[in-house]
């Protein structure tokens, strides 16, 4: 219902945008565009929907934007008002002319007295190299503990369409999370379910099922999936979480488990077994290996004065997790006896949490914080990648924010594009920004695109677990 | 046109003279009204049946931020749907009071809600029933004289009207019944079939089925009490759109009819009142977010019983303005139970908590409380305004800058700036040390303040400290402020120096003046004459006296 009218918006906006006239006579501005988002300097997909943006000062009336590239080609966007947006059509033939080259931004701005300036020009990077078609997210406000009007959405990277998988509003009273994918197959997901209507909804091939996860031996019914990149099963973390607030403190939550557990659900047997349950020990954010021969997760030993009161945490910052690493036999469908430990965070006395491996199964990106699991609501937040063949951690420092929480990173389907929600943009709303890998380094990401940019100011909703996919769900 | 003139204005005249003697009603509705003018929020709002109208609704009710305008837009929307309903059913100059009734009972709809409109989301409820009764005026007028219409515009209004464009096809049905026998039953039909296949068509994924007839009614839940009791207005203006038609046919006695509209009158009146505490709450509560002190102490001072919310904006007030301890014994109140808000099991604290936590200097526990309340029952221009100070005041600066943007697209609130703490509650935040609390904790306000002491750092806090421990009598509390050289000002505020004389021992050197200590040895003298002759006759004296100190308070009223 939605889409139609937006796409009638949009036309009636972009006829009456016209063409943008480049100014003749403009005074030249030292300093760098106060644009939002900044996308100078970034790399792009070769299919991205256009990168729409907008002036952050307040004065100016008029915008004048021409991109060009390299071989002559360029198009141009802006009219009254602070905000650039592109014409799709002619962005993207811009951009399929512009591969593995440049683009240069010229960016002209008037204000009441119609008097034009000029910013230094910003590159934009075109990769030759095409990001997933679709990810998807589940919108959530940055609440604590109440919840009303969630949904998982899917949003094609190619345009700015949004759609929705699944709301909450057809039950009341219900949460969803916790979406997830078998090798990026929309074909093949799952999502929770909880409090109204509960169960793990599991999708497979255009079949739908709900069950139930939680079982007699089992703290709880399976919550941080992973699924086995070949067989229909799928590895889950069972938790006990509880949260406290902090009354000065900036990172405001903290979300623990007091106690975790790993379990392997087979999808067609409806069998659950159990991976690893050790008391004492948190284990957690299960993934598996590309090949599937080899489970990751994360592991927190509890040490003595963790909590006090029950479940009270009374030394939040003494829960810190390594990274462990499993066989798996895919034939026998067993588990190696021992796990190996990929990345000692704790020993740096930092926690890594949220590991996800590269499809060529080289590399591990993964969260680290000073402590504890749920990184995106501490600061000191930032993502990494462990090269597994030579143990060298690269910090990713054009990537991670140096102010605020960037987690939940993981890789596109050919391993080129990094994808990470990060709390930069304001330090309240988790937002998603992607980076170009090249395989050696990470180039300098950009906020997800949107048609508006006053998208990102005027929506009260985060976007949660961002995951690629490489179509839309049905 | 002209004959039914008094109707009309009579319309007008009693829209704007409730909303205008109840203007809280407009503040309160323009506070809570989730801020809907974006494209996003408009795609939210068009997931679902009368999506269009809620947007619609939202814009309108950005008027009541002056409450005349608001008054005059509403009143003349009734006055509307009087005329149209009037040329609809074609009636003479007694039936068009007749006309009257789906306007009466949408001004009920509105006043009935009473502390429903601070605990349920109500987008654009204000305004979006009256836009789609206004339409279903229209279309009625149109159906009169075409059968096609009449059951066209159930299929094509249902996803602007929802409901109403079921009680539209109802209606029409009723309209055409003398005229078109039997097939007056078809617009019914399209009235029953629409809402089926429009959900199949656009709305499974956002609404389930049985929701369908109702789609664009409020869902109020608080807990598990139900307020679908509020929603009856609503009902009743839907079957007096299909039941004036009929009654029109009765041919009733002229007197009859003007009768029937007063009766709905009294009754929307009557169901439409509350209590004074509920208008002056927000009153206070709007005060408070603007830091008008002023008008919550003047407000205090003027109402004898407060309710808990009352008296925690009315203490906030003398916080603010440092005079708790000069301020906060003389007037006397009495503590008002509050069964409205009793009924629906909510802690009225919660209305007030994402204020209160602010001007506490607890701006984590501020934004936290305004999150979960927008989360809840929407965003609308208050939780706004408190969530931006909140980030300022933590220095959450591109928070604050997202918060007054989005404030700053609403109408009225384009130059809106963003206030820094007063220096009060900057003192107050330093104080506090950071700790873990649970949920439980959060919602527990009291029993923060009961805990104050353990925050002591400042002279404010510890003003505050002696002010709840001189409430409570607890001499604990008090003795350990009081002895604290380093929070102590000398002389102390009159209040606290009264206090002193009753509760320690010994008095540190320079709290108290020496004619408080006279007067507080006259106090003594009277008091134990009383208690030696249990004369009450003295009572009356000593209230005269000493009504306005600590001491009348201690002895006489907190017992």
């Amino acid at each position: 219902m939605t889409r139609p009218i937006s796409a009638i918006l949009a036309a009636l906006m972009l006829a009456s945008c016209g063409s943008v006239e480049i100014p003749g006579q403009y005074t030249t501005e030292n300093c760098q565009p106060p644009i939002f988002p900044d996308y100078g300097g970034a790399t792009i997909p070769c299919n991205i929907s256009p990168l729409n943006f907008m002036l952050s000062d307040t004065s100016i009336t008029e915008v004048s934007a021409r991109l060009k590239n390299g071989s002559g080609m360029e198009i141009t966007a802006g009219g009254k008002g602070r905000e650039v947006q592109y014409k799709p059509n002619e962005w993207r033939r811009m951009l399929e002319a512009s591969k593995g080259g440049c683009l240069t931004l010229e960016l002209y701005a008037a204000g009441p007295n119609h008097q034009w300036k000029r910013y230094p020009d910003s590159p934009i990077y075109v990769a030759d190299s095409k990001i997933d078609p679709y990810i998807s997210y589940r919108l959530i406000e940055p609440a604590y503990s109440i919840y009303e009007d969630m949904c998982l959405a899917q949003r094609c990277l190619e345009t700015h369409s949004e759609s929705v998988i699944h709301s909450s509003k057809i039950t009341y009273g219900q949460c969803v999370n916790c979406h997830s994918y078998q090798n990026y197959n929309p074909e093949r997901m799952l999502f929770h379910k909880r409090v109204s209507d509960a169960g793990t909804v599991i999708r497979i091939d255009g079949h739908e099922s709900t069950v139930d996860l939680k079982r007699p031996n089992t703290i709880s019914a399976g919550v941080y999936p992973s699924w086995h990149p070949r067989q229909k099963l799928v590895a889950f973390s069972t938790d006990k979480t509880h949260q406290m607030f902090h009354t000065q403190n900036l990172n405001k939550v903290e979300v623990y488990d007091t106690e975790s557990d790993l379990i392997l659900y087979d999808v067609d047997s409806d069998q659950v077994s159990v991976i690893t349950s050790t008391p004492d020990i948190l284990e957690v954010f299960p993934t598996w290996s590309p090949c599937g021969s080899f489970l990751y997760y994360c592991s927190a030993r509890l040490m003595p004065g963790t909590f006090k009161d029950g479940d009270n945490i009374d030394n939040h910052t003494l829960i810190k997790y390594d990274i462990l690493r499993l066989g798996f036999d895919t034939l026998s469908r067993t588990f190696a006896r021992n796990a190996d430990t990929i990345y000692s965070a704790s020993a740096k006395g930092k926690s890594a949490t949220l590991p996800r491996l590269s499809p060529d199964g080289s590399k591990l990106i993964f969260a680290e914080g000073g402590y504890g699991c749920f990184h995106i609501w501490h600061h000191d937040s930032q993502i990494r990648i462990l090269d597994l063949k030579t143990g060298a951690i690269d910090s990713l420092e054009t990537v991670n924010s140096p102010e605020y929480a960037d987690s939940y990173p993981s890789f596109s389907s050919n391993g080129e594009w990094i994808m990470l929600a990060s709390r930069r943009c304001d330090g309240q709303f988790s937002r998603i920004y992607i980076s170009y890998y090249d395989g050696k380094k990470a180039h300098k990401p950009f906020l997800l695109p949107q048609e508006s940019a006053w998208h990102n100011v005027m929506r009260l909703k985060s976007y949660n677990r961002p995951e690629f996919m490489t179509g839309p769900v049905r | 046109m002209k004959k039914y003139i008094i109707c009309i204005l009579a319309t007008l005249a009693i829209g704007m003279g409730y909303l205008l003697s109840h203007s809280e009603i407009l503040m309160l509705a323009e506070y809570t009204n989730p801020v809907a003018m974006s494209p996003e929020t408009f795609s939210d709002l068009m997931q679902q049946p009368m999506g269009l109208l809620s947007w619609a609704g939202c814009w309108i009710v950005q008027l009541f931020h002056i409450p005349a305008l608001g008054a005059l837009t509403m009143s003349a929307l009734w006055a509307a749907i009087t005329a149209l309903l009037i040329k609809c059913w074609q009636l003479d100059k007694y039936g068009a009071a007749l006309a009257m009734l789906p306007s009466v009972a949408l001004l009920w709809s509105i006043g009935c809600l009473g502390y429903w409109m601070h605990y349920s989301n109500l987008t654009g409820y204000y305004a979006s029933h009256t836009l789609a009764v206004l339409v279903a005026a229209i279309m009625l007028c149109v159906s009169r004289k075409s059968l096609v219409a009449a059951i066209l515009s159930p299929w094509l209004l249902y996803p602007a009207m929802g409901f109403w464009a079921v009680a539209l096809g109802v209606a029409a049905a009723a309209l055409l019944a003398k005229n078109s026998g039997i097939r007056a039953l078809i617009p019914a039909a399209s009235a029953i079939l629409s809402p089926m296949a429009w959900h199949t068509l656009c709305y499974a994924r956002y609404m389930p089925l049985a929701h369908a007839w109702t789609a664009g009614l409020p869902t109020l839940l608080i807990n598990d009490v139900s307020g679908s009791q509020m929603l009856i207005p609503l009902y009743v203006c839907a079957i007096c759109l299909a039941a004036v038609a009929f009654i029109r046919e009765l041919r009733p006695r002229p007197w009859l009819q003007p009768s029937i509209a007063m009766a709905m009158l009294m009754l929307a009146l009557g169901g439409s009142s509350h209590s004074s505490q509920f208008y002056q709450e927000i009153r206070m509560q709007k005060a408070a977010v603007e830091g008008n002190w002023g008008l919550i102490l003047e407000s205090g001072d003027n109402n004898a019983e407060l309710t808990e919310t009352m008296k925690v904006f009315y203490e906030m007030a003398m916080a603010q303005t440092q005079t708790l301890g000069s301020h906060g014994f003389i007037i006397h109140h009495s503590y008002a139970d509050n069964p409205e808000s009793r009924a629906i099991k909510v802690n009225a604290m919660q209305m007030a908590a994402p204020i209160i936590h602010y001007y506490y200097g607890r701006y984590n526990i501020s934004t936290r409380w305004c999150v979960e309340v927008g989360v809840k029952y929407g965003f609308g221009t208050g939780l706004l305004r408190m969530l931006a100070m909140s980030a300022l005041a933590n220095g959450e600066t591109a928070a604050a800058m997202k918060y007054r943007e989005i404030i700053r697209r609403q109408m009225f609130f384009g130059n809106w700036e963003i206030p820094s703490p007063s220096h009060i509650t900057a003192d107050f935040h330093t104080g506090i040390q950071d700790r873990l609390e649970t949920d439980h904790d959060c919602d527990e306000y009291l029993k923060y303040i009961a805990t104050l002491p353990a925050n002591i750092h400042t002279k404010t806090a510890a003003m505050q400290a002696m002010y709840y421990a001189m409430q409570d009598r607890n001499m604990g509390i008090f003795r350990a402020m009081a002895y604290n050289d380093s929070l102590m000002d000398r002389p102390l505020q009159r209040h606290y120096q009264e206090a002193c004389l009753m509760m320690l021992d010994s008095i540190p050197q320079g709290l108290v003046e020496p004619h408080v200590e006279q007067s507080f040895s006259q106090f003594k003298e009277i008091t134990q004459q009383l208690q030696a002759t249990q004369n009450k006759d003295l009572i009356k004296p000593i209230h005269q006296k000493f009504g306005n100190t600590y001491w009348w308070y201690a002895m006489f009223e907190k017992q």
